[in-house]
């Protein structure tokens, strides 16, 4: 167990450090020189100069990204080119917003998905079995930002019920969410359908019907448990595209979240804020796939004890 | 499934007779599994129309789709416009016929992408194994821990906007997808009997991966071929959305749609509209995806079946 643990810290730790390279070298992709670019056509030289000293872009490429990481490790991820202000303190104030809304998708995703699955697997072949199949496939091919349109179309333009755009009031979040629900919505009820389907198939729950035990208990008690390791997995691991279909969704409601602010950035060529974002989207999406890698050792001795 | 162990009988049959009439009993049989899936054979017609549509733009529409005609903005449908014109006076019908180009070439080329370099490293890091392969694994685990869209988003941040950096950023996001299947593909076959006879006989590495092992990968790739081919279009089309993808005035189904959500309040076609296109071709690929899933592995559909 100890060595299982350990083995997946250091993966991730390794994985963690590949990131911040990608990431490093991304911002050397940048065609031509990267300090004339980032700072615009109207900047004086000095100001090149200004910053082609703070990203060190003068330096040996190696020592450069030991500085970057060396930087990294005390919380520094730079300052925005365009506020300057530190990264961090920017990303910290916008990310309660990211966080909150990609928690109501993810926790509305899964309720919804589990019992639309659970339906669908115990009332096979039925007409609600199709209609959760159809919908699916129709929620896993729906554009986000589409859907986002549709909604604000339908809701705040038409029905003048729900706010268009911005995070104020407690309305405000209610199309936002379900627009972000939509796509793990339908990876969850899939999820579900197939999973419930196979233990539904299992000795115990055969047992549990020749023993007359009445029908919700063992659904609910014998059969789902036994079917939420996986589904809980997909979730952890949709985060990620969750977060990406976050931003997409934070843009077309003009959703105040770290999302927005990346896209802000990046047609503000202020790439030290677009590497901070980034980072800080993949250690959440390494940190999860770690937390779900122990969890499995939690609840399978097998991988416990090898 | 009786008449299914006739078939393939009957195939088995054929093949003794003739090795070029096995291939083509195989085929026969493959289509006749797909045809079954009534689903599948939509989204099949649906991809050929959406080709055809991007293939004849130019015989099916008389406008140009970048043309402006200032005198006739967000005109209603009407027999010279079939779907109105947009806020610059421009033909939509023409600009979402032109659209499916842009669209269904960034997808098949940034698929494209994926394949050639994923094929090649899945075979390299599974058949060699070793210390390749755990640098190999370690390449893919760091791609994994970014979104497909974020990592898109990211190098077309440092790119710059263009139709190849599009294809590119977004070709690279489907790599590791299609490194881990190949890999996952050649552990299995390459312990098979049949492979240890090759190499007993000393057939090179080369003939043995070719002959042998890269045939029998093939169907779970050309699968994900497919499904990828629908998320490379969401993706894709979602970085012409937020104006990063294809340059201004472009007709690219995204691309449009981020145009026209200013207009959501007014005219809010130019926005629906080319969502319908994305959705559609999303939709058809995905379909065409399960189809061939279940048409290429018996045992998934037996499972399904039972």
């Amino acid at each position: 167990m100890k060595r299982y643990i350990i083995r997946h810290l250091i993966a991730a730790v390794i994985t963690l450090l590949g990131a911040t390279f990608v990431l490093f070298l991304i911002v050397r992709l940048i065609p031509g020189d990267p300090a004339v670019v980032i700072a615009g056509p109207m900047a004086s030289s000095e100001e090149v100069e200004r910053i082609r000293g703070q990203l060190g872009l003068d330096r040996p490429f190696l020592e450069q990204y030991w500085t970057y990481l060396s930087r990294l490790v005390r919380g520094d991820l730079g300052v925005s080119a365009r506020t300057q202000q530190p990264v961090l303190l920017e990303i910290l104030a916008r990310f309660p917003y990211t966080l909150k809304l990609a928690v109501v998708s993810a926790a509305l995703a899964t309720v919804t998905g589990v019992a639309a699955g659970v339906i669908a697997a115990t009332r096979r072949y039925s007409v609600f079995d199709y209609l959760a199949s159809f919908g699916s496939l129709l929620g896993v091919s729906m554009p986000v930002y589409w859907l986002g349109i549709l909604l604000i179309v339908f809701f705040a333009v038409r029905l003048q019920w729900l706010p268009a755009a911005g995070a104020e009031g407690p309305g405000s979040i209610v199309l936002p969410a379900v627009t972000l629900t939509a796509y793990t919505l339908a990876l969850v009820a899939r999820m579900t359908r197939a999973t419930m389907l196979e233990v539904l198939e299992q000795d115990y729950v055969r047992t549990a019907w020749a023993k007359g035990l009445p029908r919700p208990r063992i659904i609910f008690q014998h059969a789902l448990p036994n079917a939420l390791v996986p589904i809980i997995t997909v979730v952890a691991l949709q985060f990620g595209s969750l977060l990406g279909g976050a931003v997409l969704t934070e843009s077309v409601f003009a959703w105040p979240g770290i999302g927005l602010l990346l896209v802000d950035s990046i047609f503000a060529r202020d790439f030290p804020m677009v590497q901070g974002i980034v980072l800080v989207y993949s250690a959440m999406i390494i940190l999860l796939n770690l937390g779900v890698d122990l969890l499995y050792a939690y609840v399978d001795p097998r991988i416990r004890y090898s | 499934m009786p008449t299914l162990t006739r078939a393939s009988a009957t195939a088995e049959v054929e093949a003794q007779a003739e090795p070029a009439g096995r291939e083509r009993g195989r085929r026969a049989e493959l289509w006749r599994r797909y045809r079954r899936n009534k689903p599948a054979v939509v989204g099949l017609v649906i991809v050929a129309l959406l080709t055809a549509l991007a293939i004849l733009a130019p015989v099916l529409t008389p406008h140009d789709p970048q043309e402006q005609k200032l005198s006739a903005v967000l005109q209603l449908p009407s027999r010279e416009h079939p779907l109105g014109t947009d806020h610059l006076g421009r033909d939509i019908a023409a600009r979402l016929l032109y659209g499916a180009r842009y669209s269904l070439a960034i997808g098949a080329l940034a698929v494209g992408i994926g394949l050639a370099v994923g094929i090649p490293l899945g075979i390299v890091s599974g058949y060699y194994g070793g210390f390749v392969d755990l640098v190999i694994q370690r390449i893919t685990d760091i791609l994994l821990s970014f979104p497909t869209f974020l990592l898109a988003l990211s190098l077309v941040a440092a790119l710059g906007v263009g139709v190849q950096n599009a294809i590119l950023a977004v070709g690279i996001g489907t790599v590791p997808a299609f490194i881990r299947l190949v890999r996952g593909a050649v552990l299995v076959v390459r312990e098979q009997p049949y492979v240890e006879a090759a190499r007993s006989l000393g057939v090179g590495d080369g003939r043995i991966v070719f002959r042998h092992i890269l045939v029998n990968a093939l169907p779970p790739v050309i699968v994900q071929a497919s499904l990828s081919m629908g998320s490379t279009i969401l993706v894709a089309a979602g970085l012409g959305f937020l104006g990063l993808g294809v340059p201004p005035g472009t007709p690219e189904w995204g691309a449009m749609l981020g145009e026209g959500r200013q207009y959501i309040f007014s005219a809010s076609r130019l926005a629906t509209i080319p969502g319908v296109a994305i959705f559609l071709a999303v939709l058809a690929f995905n379909l065409v995806g399960d189809g061939l899933r279940d048409a290429l592995d018996p045992r998934q559909r037996n499972a399904k079946a039972s």
